[in-house]
């Protein structure tokens, strides 16, 4: 009896152990142990904010910038340089948060606007330029790139507005396409020769936005970018909204153009299929996806500017800058000198980088580099001086960075297109909503 | 009678180990985010724990007529009595254009074979066990090719359709974040085409029309 419960033991811690072993197990975390290495301490530690724009080339983009900052890090052993990569959606809402908190980054970098005069913690980078350096800029772009007479940020690209042009449907009036493409044209050319492109199966202009940055491009045009000025007061004065409004009743007026008073949801298509003589406003992503489009489908192109608002011609060149901040209660100058450093290092090296993936003309020194829009590069390179010389996005207070006012005048501005408001309504419209935001 | 006591003692001792054994055996359900992966081309389905491959089964996919549909899908339903070719369980995935799940089988023959009509079939014993580890909710990737084709009407928010599914993909392609491959065309789609927009400097307007698809490389 003794031996068969024996027998059984024994059996049961087998069988038990084969059951143990195909029991499935839990995944075991096996992460690896950090491999600590000597080396020298920087003495100096900066965070480098990049927004982080969400298209395809994005990786490569990335890539180029952490090698740039690994080249830095390899000449400047006492700098330690950590890269945070922020969304672009949601970047302007960080910094904000940080610079509130006191702890914005040392340096930024915002891709897709001109972003100055974040308040008193930013560094006027324009300070440390020598008169050689500076002379690589265009007066107008430094005068973006500045705000109560400093230069806060170093021009790294600048991002262009332009109109593309079907040569074989677009008949200028008032004037010819090379005097258009050479020395630029007026809203009043630019309406007539809308009008009279348009033709029984051609549309004289596929318009590519209704929204405020339409607006903002046609203000540009006027030398008057942003609604709000570099003292917080109004910038967009009642003339030069007027004169906006008058331009779009010219264009509402034109029989057959659709998409004036709505999205045109076709007007990419409308272009490429030869059933349009004019697409913009177009920003420099969708200039080289059209370029590249038409050259498939041997279109042939010009590529026009903005029309002026004044005699003075104001081109709508954007300035994308590197700025740099310091932390509130930092003392001394030895961060400060590190930041300068590098956003010296940086700037020229983010120009051709921004302009690789980014299509941004690399600036400065743009007509010397390989742009990768040889089209818009021509274009942009000779209207350098027509470039607006204020910022484009200061607020009303220091450090306003964000766009409220873009929300707040989009229903005012829709129904004026759609007729709801009248032209003669607009502009006193908008100022008082405007001045709804000046606190 | 002291020998008797022994062998009771003993089998009672036998019977607890067994049990215990047995109960460590079955598989209860891990701590961690459960999902599946099922491979078509290699006919497996794969429950992950955290990411990490937990439990690996064979299965059976669609046939090259009736493919199982790619893409990102969710449990939504599950289901004990479904009976006949559909074996002892049921879980169901809320593909937008069809009845689809992960179910057992009468033809255990069949599995590892591209043999079903677009459902993902396991053994019984399989799919048994898979039903009491998975929560409705926990995430299905489907992963096979997946065939590009043109789209050719205005796709927005509320909308659910293979072509809506066909506008996500694209849109990750080019980099943006839309959300699941679920063919539903919701909040995350609609702010991906708002971003793709605001990126060509088109208005936002978070509806794939015709300006969108042609950029997605969606329609000519």
């Amino acid at each position: 009896m003794i031996k068969q419960a024996l027998l059984l033991l024994l059996l049961s811690v087998v069988l038990g152990a084969g059951l143990n072993h195909v029991r499935p197990s839990e995944p075991i975390d096996h992460a690896a142990k950090q491999k600590t290495t000597t080396a020298p301490a920087p003495t100096s530690r900066l965070t480098f904010w990049i927004s982080q724009p969400i298209i395809a080339t994005a990786a490569g983009y990335r890539q180029d910038i952490d090698d740039l900052v690994s080249a830095f890090a390899a000449t400047h052993v006492h700098i330690a340089i950590e890269t945070v990569y922020i969304p672009a959606a949601v970047f302007q809402e960080r910094l904000s948060a940080a610079l509130d908190a006191g702890t914005p980054p040392d340096i930024a970098l915002d891709a897709w606007s001109s972003q100055v005069d974040y308040g008193e913690l930013q560094i006027p980078l324009g300070r440390y330029l020598g008169q050689s350096e500076k002379a690589l800029y265009h007066k107008n772009v430094i005068g973006q790139a500045s705000a109560r007479g400093a230069m806060l940020g170093l021009p790294v690209g600048l991002s262009y507005r332009i109109f593309l042009a079907n040569t074989n449907l677009f008949r200028p009036q008032g004037t010819t396409l090379d005097a258009v493409m050479a020395d630029g044209w007026t809203w009043a050319q630019f309406t007539a020769s809308v009008a009279h492109s348009t033709q029984r199966n051609t549309l004289g202009l596929a318009l590519t936005d209704i929204g405020p940055p339409l607006l903002q491009t046609m203000a540009a045009s006027f030398g008057a970018p942003a609604p709000f000025n570099r003292e917080g007061k109004l910038g967009w004065h009642e003339t030069t909204v007027s004169a906006i409004a008058a331009v779009m009743q010219r264009l509402i007026a034109t029989p057959r153009l659709v998409g004036i008073n709505s999205v045109n949801e076709q007007a990419l298509v409308q272009f490429l299929n030869g059933d349009a003589a004019l697409i913009g406003p177009l920003n420099p992503m969708l200039t080289t996806w059209l370029s590249e489009q038409a050259a498939r489908r041997k279109m042939p192109l010009a590529v026009l500017p903005i029309p002026t608002g004044q005699t003075t011609p104001f081109a709508d060149l954007r300035a994308i800058n590197v700025v740099a901040f310091r932390q509130r209660g930092t003392v001394g100058t030895g961060r400060t000198e590190a930041i300068v450093a590098f956003a010296n290092f940086a700037a020229p090296l983010l120009s051709l980088i921004q302009n690789e993936h980014l299509f941004l003309l690399p600036y400065p020194e743009q007509t010397d580099r390989a742009v990768s829009n040889p089209l818009a590069a021509s274009l942009a390179a000779t209207r350098l001086a027509s470039a607006p010389d204020s910022p484009y996005t200061l607020g009303t207070n220091k450090g306003s960075r964000a766009m409220p006012w873009a929300e707040t005048i989009a229903p005012l501005w829709l129904s004026f297109l759609k007729g709801e408001l009248l032209p003669q309504e607009l502009p006193r419209a908008i100022q008082e909503a405007l001045l709804t935001l000046v606190p | 009678m002291l020998s008797r006591r022994v062998f009771l003692v003993l089998t009672i001792l036998f019977l607890t180990i067994c049990t215990t054994y047995i109960a460590l055996a079955s598989p209860t359900r891990p701590p961690g985010e459960l999902s599946i992966t099922v491979n078509i081309s290699s006919r497996t389905l794969v429950l992950l724990v955290n990411g990490r491959v937990w439990r690996t089964y064979p299965s059976a996919v669609g046939k090259s007529s009736t493919p199982t549909p790619v893409g990102e899908w969710a449990i939504i339903q599950k289901g004990t009595d479904w009976g006949g070719g559909f074996g002892t369980r049921w879980l169901g995935l809320n593909v937008p254009w069809g009845i689809y799940g992960i179910h057992g089988t009468n033809k255990p023959g069949s599995i590892g074979g591209a043999t079903s009509a677009g459902c993902i079939r396991m053994h019984n014993r399989d799919v048994e066990e898979l039903y009491r580890l998975v929560p409705i909710g926990t995430r299905v990737a489907v992963i096979g090719p997946f065939v590009k084709k043109n789209v050719s009407s205005l796709q927005r928010i509320g909308q659910s359709s293979q072509d809506v599914q066909q506008v996500q993909a694209a849109l990750r392609g080019q980099g943006f974040d839309a959300g699941f491959l679920d063919g539903r065309f919701g909040a995350t789609t609609a702010a991906a085409v708002k971003s793709l927009q605001a990126l060509y400097g088109l208005t936002p307007t978070g509806r794939a029309d015709h300006n969108v698809l042609l950029l997605l490389g969606l329609r000519r």
